[in-house]
């Protein structure tokens, strides 16, 4: 069983797959509408202020904040 | 004003959107000529942000395009003309009128609605879109939809046409982006898209006008066949999270259908600047320096502009009137006045504003189009979140430091009607330039070598007014606006356009003389009037001083409010009532107030008007000219800047909250400079 760490804790560069959708469900969906929902394949590129990173996700780049990426869980994609 | 700032608006036509919903038919009638004729098929635009479906619109309509208000929720709806020949072939006629089967133009009524991802609405703006697609009656919906769709990020264009296709709408997905999809290493195939998605595909590049015959016959085939029913996907059946599913589901099948390649893993030029503009030390650095430029070229450029426009109107252009005047034998009267110190002067400070405006367009313009802005707004997220607003409220903070009318117009790239409300009423705050000449001559006579250190706290107490007055409005009237989350899409960066940059400053200052003109013209024939108009017996029109004068005695009528303050003399009110009008004419009307009172004293000499505001201070203070300088200083910093801010706050968030920032100013100003005179009396 891969282990699921949160996207606030993940490191820049790996590879990988978005295990849970937002809680807010308004949020989840503008994440949705983004590329960023369960089964998407992702990686880090970039740590910004307070701990929000940019997320490479379906050929784009979306700046996210700490506190959204730390209710989103992935693991390393294979 | 309780509810939620945004949710009415004047100045445009009314539409409420609940019960009676807005259609597109009804409601979006623009000024006459701006749109096709009566019967013209309409067209929606439709389609993620950050998709050039602006652009596409302006390139489809020109500058034929008109922006209308939509009240309810502040959101700006472009209309244009969307005219083409209907024919390819060279038509036979000997002297063509134009008017033959083949030459005919024909034209469709295009609309551009606000950005969405999808029909779901997350915002006012995304609201308006559902609105008009989906809730509005069958009949009074557009003709077809054409959906702008980014070949770089085909996935999340995407998602909207699969909701439509569960609708009745009539859909071609023009595809945008292709130039940045081929660089990333992704590869479009429309034929297979087009098949995939079951409905027309076309490629073009609105930013340089490419494919748009394409699509002009792709949205014509489109609507001579009949209106399509909704496809039966299964979605109505099931829950919101599976039906989403379904919809990511038939999307995916299309990018995989469609695209070959992908850029998902590369590190694009965009990523390499991007860890520089959005790193957490650099990137800040990068944005104070973006907006320093941004300043100086909108203060120090235009400058020599507007002296050299204002030289024009009050030299060659008031003596040529003047001349013209006295050759009809009305020379020296208040016909002369009128004309002379009321219009052109009117007109005259309104074109004087003319090179801050443009400046000012285009340089958001090319921030806007080269992708810089949506960093801007990422760096400063976290200092704007304190008063509850997202980073890129920031730049027309910045911008105000300038001049505030090009800030409150630069509040157009916040989304949210809200907040766009909020920061227009913020701007006023921001202390301009041409509050800086006050500044610096108070500072001068009162302050002497330290007067450098007066201009900079001036700066820092605009800065407090700015975060003291935002947090008040967030947590009054503005409590119920929820704090977003940062999540921001940062599309790549690319190569402004002149085409484009020039046709959307273009458009902006047009809408700004538009609005402006007006006020500021009959603002300034107003206080001409008022100073020619004797209040007192023995004098005749245009002939009494400023003290006897209406103005005058107005002046005088207001003063004994400042007295708590420390400034309550005729003479200072008035500066202020001047103020009102523009900041850049309060030095000048102070010094010809003195003048009139005392012409023996050579008023023109600033040594000698210096003493006199110095010798004002110190009598209406009390014996505590400081405080009451300080007091006079906040008082001109916070209350309204000039009519023309006036007119563009109108313009951008309509007349009742133009008239509550002004109460805003006024409060602020006022209690602020008795506080500071009060308790600075004590010390002083």
């Amino acid at each position: 069983m891969t282990a699921t760490i949160t996207l606030d804790r993940a490191p820049l560069g790996t590879p990988l797959l978005l295990t849970s959708t937002h809680p807010d469900a308004t949020v989840a969906r503008r994440l949705a509408s983004l590329g960023l929902r369960r089964g998407a394949r992702l990686s880090l590129v970039q740590r910004l202020a307070a701990g929000g990173r940019i997320v490479s996700v379906s050929g784009g780049r979306v700046a996210v904040d700490a506190d959204v990426l730390s209710r989103l869980e992935a693991e390393v994609a294979a | 004003m309780s509810e939620a700032p945004g949710v009415t608006r004047t100045g445009g036509r009314q539409l409420p959107i609940s019960p009676k919903l807005p259609t597109v038919r009804a409601a979006c009638h623009g000024p006459v000529g701006a749109d096709a004729g009566a019967g013209a098929p309409i067209i929606a635009l439709a389609g993620a942000p950050n998709v050039g479906k602006s652009t596409l619109f302006n390139a489809l309509t020109g500058l034929r395009a008109t922006t209308g208000n939509w009240p309810g929720t502040t959101v700006d709806v472009g209309r244009g003309a969307w005219r083409f020949k209907a024919d390819d072939r060279v038509c036979a006629c000997v002297e063509c009128s134009g008017e033959c089967a083949v030459n005919r133009v024909h034209e469709f009524s295009l609309v551009d609605l606000p950005g969405t991802y999808s029909l779901d609405p997350l915002s006012r703006d995304e609201e308006l879109t559902r609105t008009l697609l989906v809730d509005a009656p069958v009949a009074e919906r557009p003709d077809a939809v054409v959906v702008v769709a980014d070949a770089a990020h085909l996935a999340r264009s995407l998602y909207l046409v699969a909701q439509l296709r569960e609708t009745t709408h009539r859909v071609v997905v023009a595809l945008t982006m292709n130039d940045v999809a081929r660089k990333a290493g992704v590869e479009v195939d429309s034929y297979a898209l087009a098949e995939s998605l079951g409905c027309p595909v076309v490629v073009l590049d609105p930013r340089r006008r490419q494919g748009l015959d394409n699509l002009t016959r792709a949205v014509r085939e489109a609507l001579a066949r009949p209106t399509p029913s909704p496809r039966l996907t299964g979605a109505a059946a099931l829950d919101d999270l599976s039906r989403d599913d379904e919809r990511f589901a038939w999307v995916e099948s299309a990018v995989r259908a469609g695209t070959t390649g992908s850029g998902a893993e590369r590190v694009s030029t965009s990523d390499r600047v991007d860890r520089v503009a959005t790193h957490p030390v650099a990137g800040p650095l990068l944005f104070l320096a973006v907006m320093w430029l941004v300043f100086q070229v909108t203060t120090t450029v235009a400058a020599p502009l507007q002296d050299a426009l204002d030289g024009l109107f009050s030299g060659p252009v008031s003596d040529a009137v003047r001349g013209g005047l006295a050759f009809l034998g009305l020379g020296g009267s208040w016909v002369e006045g009128l004309l002379v110190d009321g219009l052109v002067a009117g007109v005259g400070m309104l074109l004087t504003f003319v090179p801050l405006m443009a400046l000012m367009f285009v340089l958001l313009a090319l921030l806007e189009d080269s992708g810089y802005m949506a960093r801007a707004a990422v760096v400063t997220d976290r200092l704007m979140r304190t008063i509850g607003l997202p980073g890129k409220a920031f730049l027309p903070l910045v911008v105000g430091f300038g001049c505030n009318v090009p800030a409150i117009a630069a509040t157009r790239i916040l989304g949210d009607a809200r907040q766009r409300v909020l920061v227009a009423l913020l701007v006023p705050f921001t202390s301009c330039t041409a509050r800086l000449t006050v500044y610096v001559m108070l500072g001068t006579i009162f302050f002497e070598r330290a007067a450098g250190t007066a201009v900079f706290v001036m700066y820092l107490a605009s800065i407090f007014a700015v975060v003291g007055v935002g947090l008040v409005l967030r947590r009054t009237l503005w409590r119920t606006m929820g704090a977003e989350p940062l999540v921001i899409d940062l599309p790549p960066y690319q190569a402004p356009t002149a085409r484009l940059t020039a046709a959307v400053s273009w458009t902006r200052l047009q809408g700004f003389l538009r609005t402006a003109s007006g006020i500021i013209v009959v603002t300034v024939c107003a206080v001409w009037l008022l100073q020619a108009i004797p209040a007192k017996p023995g004098y005749g029109f245009g002939e009494a001083p400023v003290r006897d004068s209406a103005y005058g005695v107005a002046a005088q009528a207001i003063a004994p409010a400042f007295a708590p303050a420390g400034f309550g003399q005729w003479q200072t009110a008035s500066a202020l009532v001047v103020g009102f009008v523009a900041k850049e004419a309060v030095i000048s009307s102070w010094a010809q107030t003195y003048a009139v009172e005392e012409p023996e004293e050579g008023a023109e000499d600033l040594g000698d008007f210096g003493d006199q505001v110095a010798a004002a201070f110190e009598s209406s203070s009390g014996g505590h000219p400081l405080p009451a300088v300080w007091a006079f200083l906040w008082f001109l910093m916070a209350y309204t800047p000039c009519v023309a801010t006036l007119a563009a706050q109108r313009r951008e968030v309509g007349l009742k909250w133009a008239v509550f920032g002004v109460a805003i100013g006024l409060v602020v100003a006022w209690l602020g400079a008795v506080a500071i005179f009060q308790v600075g009396r004590l010390f002083w």
